[in-house]
């Protein structure tokens, strides 16, 4: 079988919940080895976010956990004890890259800052991933994905006028964050193993909601003007871009600008409407709205989602239907790209996942094991390589360390 | 100092809008030397050759102008444009001609990486596909990103961010849960995640080749980066067989948890209370008698009143502005941020403190402020060394400079308008309709 492309990088998962387990996800699936500390008491908090098959709460049975936690393999350490501390240093000597997301300051204030692992392996990656970043005045915030979300300016523009606005859908802003550490651990690894550089890798979520696409907040700081407020800048359906109702639910269309339109027009039957004045310029389009709504919107609403799909974009114009997440497992596209896998779980049995964001063909994404049940892999990992014996484990399971 | 992550690497980079630019800006921001290959006499999306009015509800803003919209080189002025594009060098390139092709697989011979973000069929119709640039440089990592990725029914198929946000189910889930889907703003999350998905992708494949020797073709469907980024709605139908409806601001273990109305006019504030210390911490700075409320004590209680919760909470943040409410509950503890608006970030203490936003130079439009990068790194920090590129600027860079032609040689590239730095009218419309129009 192939090796994946990550193979030899050791990580050692100190996340919880989505950002740092995401990240070390990331790594997994595309062949890192990476192994997860877990609290002995519960572990992951993921574990406990379902959904759950039947509703029934089981921390084997997380449909968040089992998703992000796959290719990983699961140690119980309490690293509030001098012995887990002392585990966890070891396991670090022999790893390339450490993931964490707790606050600024815990991992410091249980003697696992970046020096103190930065002494036992002066060339590892240590990866950091909060609200605000390790500095400035908001690193000691309380913050949930929303109050961070607010703060990016994206959720503002996001809802109507007379309502409050909305964030985008949950977890969402938590995987961009998680991925945005992904990229920059990778780097850091390429640095580590080009040029024998360890280094701290401090990931802010606000910085990395902000900083990616965002065309406002850089149309103001370049041009000082301020967008329309709220109300001007809502979605409202015009025939040629917008949401529009069809047959059997919606569908997304972005035919407004000059190439498409004219696109448009000849895949509805109508090329000689682009010499029509009323409709030639986007200004004259504006003015004559009404008028071409009464020639497109027959055409959209005798028709479903996918015809429609299919026929304009047969003429290569921009547009999607409105879709459920569950309507993309049985898409004619997703399963011809195999994109869901089945996974075998011994406690959650055979689930279809959403498999590979990107097919690499040399290196292929696997799953290699399903999300670890909790501690499953103590006695590999410290016994079999840290070596320590069978008495040692008992002693410290007996002890809750692990 | 340290060399860079990705340094004496180069990447050529044929990606428009956003998703590919913003992700080769990371490859940029790691160190690698990012061509980017711009289409040539005709006008690619990313270069608006006019100010034209946008469609109302349009968030994309693409074809926005910094400043006058009679100022010279609109191509080189949309704010859109300047967003995703840093640390790279530009060059224009005819692909349809054959020197053109010539030229650009000297160009392949001598890079690690290229990236397309056209729609499927693009690269093998301009003679550029995988097969055929690995004859010129058989460790080559190539990249395809369409919408909908390289392979399958829909391979030809074309969109913006907004329409692969309709099809993975990301827009349904983020409307009001009482209106209906025309009312939910268009979003263009999906260039985000495929900006960090491909530029992910990219550097594990390099890490592969460094130890192997072998390169690789990456297929990145945009749509398949989303899909994995909502795993809860996705398990609750394999699970349970259910659709999860939108659900708003609301989170199912946590109240409150929403956007708050403050005491200016569409002004907003979010709060959320996870745990029972914090509910006391949020009722012991309301100091109101509601607050008190045995119901309101425990997460079970709280979930079940989350309205009348709500209701009462909306009434005490109304009385003040939402930094004031902020700033009150953060220093009791409790998870607050205001709803910025476009000015916000810009503007705020903190990412001012720690320096987040930083002044470029621009030749036509700068100098200006833009955000700072999204990772910060203790020994290969992100420089901006190179500024948002013009259309040609790097032209002689890459042609003289890399691939040795002679000034002669340059000139009648520009002649034969293989290559040049302007563009004419009407430059970005189909084959067709330019004899129409």
């Amino acid at each position: 079988m192939a090796i994946g492309a990550l193979d030899g990088i050791t990580v050692l998962d100190l996340g919880t919940d989505i950002p740092g387990p995401y990240c070390a996800k990331m790594l997994a699936d595309y062949g890192a080895e990476v192994i997860k500390i877990e609290d002995p008491a519960g572990g992951d908090p993921a574990r406990r976010a379902g959904p759950f098959p039947g509703d029934i709460p089981h921390p084997e049975k997380s449909g968040l956990f089992l998703h992000l936690n796959t290719n990983k393999r699961s140690v119980t350490l309490n690293l509030k004890t001098a012995t887990g501390r002392d585990i966890l240093l070891d396991l670090v000597k022999r790893a390339n890259v450490v993931i964490e997301n707790g606050l600024p300051g815990a991992m410091d204030n249980i003697g696992l800052g970046w020096e103190d692992l930065a002494e036992v392996n002066p060339k590892l990656v240590m990866t950091s991933i909060t609200p605000f970043g390790q500095e400035g005045p908001y690193r000691d915030y309380a913050a949930e994905e929303i109050t961070v979300f607010a703060m990016t300016s994206r959720m503002y523009t996001h809802g109507q006028p007379d309502r409050e606005p909305l964030r985008f859908a949950p977890d969402i802003a938590w995987f961009q964050v998680g991925q945005t550490a992904a990229l920059a651990t990778m780097g850091a690894i390429m640095a580590q193993e080009r040029f024998g550089i360890g280094q701290r890798v401090d990931i802010s979520a606000l910085e990395a909601l902000v900083g990616n696409v965002d065309a406002r907040t850089i149309f103001y700081t370049i041009s000082g003007q301020e967008p329309p407020p709220r109300s001007q800048t809502r979605q409202t359906v015009s025939s040629a871009a917008g949401v529009l109702p069809c047959l059997d639910g919606y569908v997304l269309l972005i035919a407004g600008g000059e190439r498409f339109f004219r696109r448009l027009l000849r895949a509805i039957g109508h090329p000689e409407l682009a010499q029509d004045p009323r409709f030639s310029t986007p200004v004259a389009r504006a003015e004559h709205r009404d008028e071409f709504d009464a020639i497109f919107l027959p055409w959209i609403l005798e028709r479903t989602r996918r015809e429609i799909f299919q026929q304009l974009q047969a003429y290569s114009v921009m547009c999607a239907p409105i879709m459920t997440v569950d309507e993309a497992f049985t898409d004619p596209q997703e399963v011809a790209r195999d994109f869901f896998v089945e996974i075998d779980h011994p406690a959650a049995g055979r689930l279809l996942y959403p498999g590979a964001p990107f097919i690499m063909d040399e290196t292929p994404w696997s799953v290699r094991r399903p999300a670890p049940l909790l501690g499953e892999h103590n006695e590999q990992v410290l016994c079999g390589e840290l070596g320590l014996s069978k008495q040692e484990l008992l002693a410290l399971a007996s002890q809750g360390i692990i | 100092m340290a060399p860079l992550p990705l340094e004496g690497y180069r990447i050529i980079d044929m990606t428009e809008v956003w998703a590919g630019p913003m992700g080769t800006s990371f490859l940029g921001d790691l160190g690698a030397e990012v061509l980017r290959i711009e289409s040539y006499p005709r006008a690619s999306s990313s270069r608006p050759t006019e100010m034209r009015p946008l469609p109302p509800g349009s968030g994309a803003a693409v074809g926005r102008f910094a400043g006058d919209p009679n100022a010279p080189r609109p191509w080189d002025r949309s704010s859109s444009y300047h967003l995703a594009n840093r640390n790279k060098k530009g060059f224009a390139l005819n692909l349809a001609t054959e020197r053109g092709k010539e030229l650009f697989y000297r160009l392949v011979s001598k890079s690690d990486a290229f990236v397309i973000g056209y729609s499927a069929g693009t690269a093998t119709k301009l003679g550029i596909d995988y097969p055929v640039l690995r004859e010129h440089r058989p460790d080559l990592i190539m990249v395809s990103m369409p919408g909908w990725g390289e392979r399958g029914p829909y391979q030809d198929y074309v969109t913006l961010g907004s329409g692969l946000d309709a099809y993975a189910g990301h827009y349904y889930l983020r409307g009001y849960p009482d209106l209906d889907p025309t009312r939910t703003p268009q979003i263009f999350h999906s260039d985000a995640t495929g900006a960090l998905a491909m530029s992910f992708a990219i550097v594990a494949a390099l890490r592969h080749r460094n130890r192997t020797g072998q390169g690789q073709f990456i297929d990145m469907s945009q749509v398949e980066v989303l899909l994995t980024h909502m795993p809860r709605p996705a398990m609750e139908w394999v699970m349970n067989n259910r659709v999860v409806p939108p659900v708003g601001n609301v989170d199912p273990t946590m109240a409150p948890h929403g956007a708050y109305p403050s005491s200016e006019e569409d002004s907003w504030v979010t709060i959320a209370v996870r745990t029972d210390d914090q509910w006391r911490a949020l009722a012991g700075v309301i100091g109101e008698a509601w607050a008190q409320d045995e119901r309101f004590a425990s997460v079970p209680g709280r979930l079940r009143h989350r309205q009348e919760i709500d209701a009462h909470l909306g009434e005490w943040t109304r009385q003040q502005t939402n930094r004031a409410v902020t700033d009150t509950l953060e220093a009791a503890g409790v998870a607050a941020g205001p709803v910025y608006s476009i000015t916000g970030p810009p503007s705020d203490p903190h990412l001012e403190a720690v320096g987040y936003y930083r002044e470029v130079p621009h030749s036509l439009i700068g100098p200006y402020r833009r955000p700072g990068p999204v990772w910060h790194m203790s020994e290969t920090p992100v420089q901006f060394r190179i500024p948002t590129n013009l259309l040609g600027e790097h032209n002689r860079d890459v042609f003289c400079g890399i691939l040795g032609l002679s000034e002669e040689e340059y000139l009648e590239l520009e002649r034969q308008d293989i290559t040049g730095d302007a563009y004419k009218p009407g430059a970005d419309l189909d084959p067709e309709d330019r004899a129409s129009s």
